[in-house]
């Protein structure tokens, strides 16, 4: 019976490697979901962090312009590391990124690009598309 | 010595092929205790000389020191065959050349004490001098003694007849082969020859050595004088390079960034007056107007990589002006100050122009007041973190602080960004004159207040205190000058 067992590893180490791929690609794409049906929910949505004070500011600014958001804090969340993983692979980098916000299910990405949004008029624009805004 | 280097040199240029330059190099190089000794004797010799022509008995009491002089000299004479030679450069002597004895002065000195013949022809010649007369002794010390005295006058005569030196010189020179041919196996020597050559080379090295000794000192002075020069004009604007020794390097390298920018943007700022001056089409202004935009871009640039090696320079703004510091925020200027005061310099604007630089001004008063709460919750973090709670473990609260002090930078990063952004935007919203002019208000406003600062750093501290109500203002002056953390943003 062992024999067998080993033979088998032996034999195909190439398919146990894809299967191992296979997993972390459902897994992904799982969390991916996740997210996806997360910021459908409202129309601004902030994946944050409760010690983070740049979240904070984002948080503020938003409330300083009368829009209501739904705040979502990852340190409080069972899966939040790897939904913070599946974010900075939208983003496409490598490091923390936290505040991320999303307008209308759609990614508008870090405190950076919000603000030169916020600056040039387009973030205006796209509150009052999702309905989080009237004027 | 001169006069006997004046010999040499003189008899370099029309000596045989055998002995060109190293006579000189020979006299005035390898021997030089010996040459120093005769520089000593020489100048004693005169002395004496004048002692003896005074007195004219004190050559017997100076035996001993003659003997050590002769020593000395009786050793080098028989190297330095021109030494007898130089016994005939007297102008008398130049009538006399073919006198018996000038073939032989060598060979006399040598063989001082044999024969008195030689001493006394040698007397001969200068009849007049009294030393002549005193040097007929038959001490062979003394003959050697007066032949150098005599030498030694006829120097002297000879450096008092500048004129005859060359003729003396060239003599000297055909006196040296005729007179020297019994030296000159000597010198022929390969172990001498060697020397010489030796000599030569380290004569050579020697000099090389000096010059670029002498090179090196001017470049540092330059050096020197180009590094003051950047000093002075940097204490001018007000920017204190390096105080109290507490700049980090990254610091210390974007203080020098930013004075090189700031000597940018006077020349842009010429450049865009010159280009509103004129009568520029608006497509060339435009250039004008996007590198302006371009440099500033450049400005935020320094400041990220700066952001990284140094928050806390760039925080506490010790790279502005100390008039611009007060009216920091996040490390920079306020775009909503600055645009509030742009509209008031821009009157005459468009009714969409108008519209679109209050969204502007008042977007950017949203986004700095949310940058500001986050930073304030920051600074609270930071005190409570620093301060450390009920448990204290002090390796973790320094890795927390540090993480706050990541933190600061993306806020020092943030205001940076907003900054830029809305500066972009107002050059999307004005037309291009209109930009123009905006950058020309703002540089023209920050040359203000550097001029300000420099004005107010050069200022005379006596005078300021006048009555009481202004002792106050300038008490506070005084006391906030030593301590800039006054001026906080926060």
């Amino acid at each position: 019976m062992s024999q067998e067992k080993l033979m088998h590893y032996q034999v195909d180490p190439w398919n146990c490697y894809m299967m191992r791929v296979r997993r972390r690609r459902m897994e992904e794409e799982d969390e991916m979901e996740r997210v996806m049906r997360i910021v459908s929910e409202s129309a601004v949505v902030i994946f944050s962090s409760s010690s983070c004070c740049m979240c904070h500011a984002m948080k503020s600014l938003f409330c300083g312009m009368g829009v209501n958001t739904m705040v979502h804090e990852l340190d409080q969340d069972s899966k939040g590391k790897q939904m913070e993983k599946t974010l900075m692979r939208l983003l496409a980098t490598n490091s923390t990124t936290l505040p991320v916000v999303f307008i209308g299910g759609k990614l508008v990405g870090s405190m950076d690009t919000l603000l030169a949004f916020h600056v040039n008029g387009s973030l205006v624009q796209l509150l009052k598309q999702a309905g989080a805004l009237w004027l | 010595m001169a006069s006997q280097r004046i010999g040499e040199i003189g008899s370099s240029e029309s000596e045989p092929s055998s002995q060109h330059v190293p006579y000189g190099v020979l006299h005035g190089i390898t021997t030089s205790t010996s040459s120093l000794m005769n520089q000593g004797s020489s100048f004693d010799f005169g002395e004496l000389e004048e002692a003896i022509v005074l007195q004219g008995i004190k050559i017997r009491n100076d035996e001993g020191k003659a003997s050590l002089f002769t020593s000395k000299p009786a050793a080098t004479l028989e190297m330095f065959p021109s030494w007898p030679i130089r016994f005939q450069q007297t102008p008398r002597l130049v009538a006399s050349l073919t006198s018996p004895s000038l073939t032989n002065p060598y060979g006399g000195s040598k063989s001082g004490g044999e024969s008195t013949d030689s001493g006394s022809t040698e007397l001969q010649f200068d009849t007049d001098s009294p030393i002549s007369v005193k040097a007929s002794s038959s001490d062979h010390q003394n003959r050697a003694f007066d032949q150098i005295q005599q030498q030694e006058t006829a120097t002297n005569d000879v450096l008092r007849t500048e004129t005859s030196q060359n003729q003396s010189t060239a003599k000297s020179y055909q006196e040296k082969k005729k007179g020297a041919s019994s030296t000159s196996e000597k010198t022929l020597d390969p172990k001498t020859l060697r020397r010489l050559a030796q000599n030569r080379e380290a004569a050579k090295k020697s000099r090389l050595r000096k010059k670029a000794y002498v090179q090196q000192l001017e470049t540092s002075r330059l050096r020197l004088a180009n590094l003051e020069q950047d000093l002075q004009r940097a204490r001018s604007q007000g920017l204190f390079m390096g105080c109290g020794g507490n700049t980090s390097p990254g610091a210390a390298i974007f203080d020098m960034e930013y004075a090189r920018w700031v000597e940018e943007d006077e020349r842009q700022l010429v450049e865009v007056r010159n280009g509103l001056q004129g009568a520029l089409t608006d497509n060339e202004l435009r250039v004008i107007v996007e590198g302006y935009l371009c440099h500033y871009d450049e400005l935020f640039q320094l400041k990220g990589v700066a952001v990284h090696s140094d928050v806390f320079h760039l925080i506490n703004g010790i790279w502005t002006s100390p008039a611009e510091r007060p009216f920091l925020w996040i490390g920079g200027f306020r775009p909503s100050d600055l645009i509030t005061m742009l509209m008031q310099q821009l009157e005459p604007l468009a009714e969409q122009q108008m519209v679109g630089i209050c969204e502007l001004r008042h977007s950017s008063h949203q986004a700095e007041d949310a940058l500001t709460q986050g930073h304030e919750q920051l600074q609270h973090s930071i005190v409570h973190t620093i301060a450390g709670g009920p448990v204290v473990d002090g390796v973790q609260q320094m890795v927390a602080a540090m993480a706050k002090i990541s933190s600061l930078e993306g806020f020092v990063r943030q205001g940076d960004n907003l900054r830029q952004q809305s500066l972009h935007q107002l050059c999307r919203i004005l037309t291009v004159r209109q930009a123009a002019r905006c950058f020309l208000i703002i540089g023209e406003y920050y040359g203000r207040l550097r001029a300000l600062s420099s004005l107010w750093t050069s200022r005379p501290r006596e005078t300021l205190i006048t009555d009481d109500n202004s002792c106050q203002a300038t008490t506070e002056l005084q006391m906030l000058q030593p301590s800039h953390s006054h001026f906080s943003s926060f």
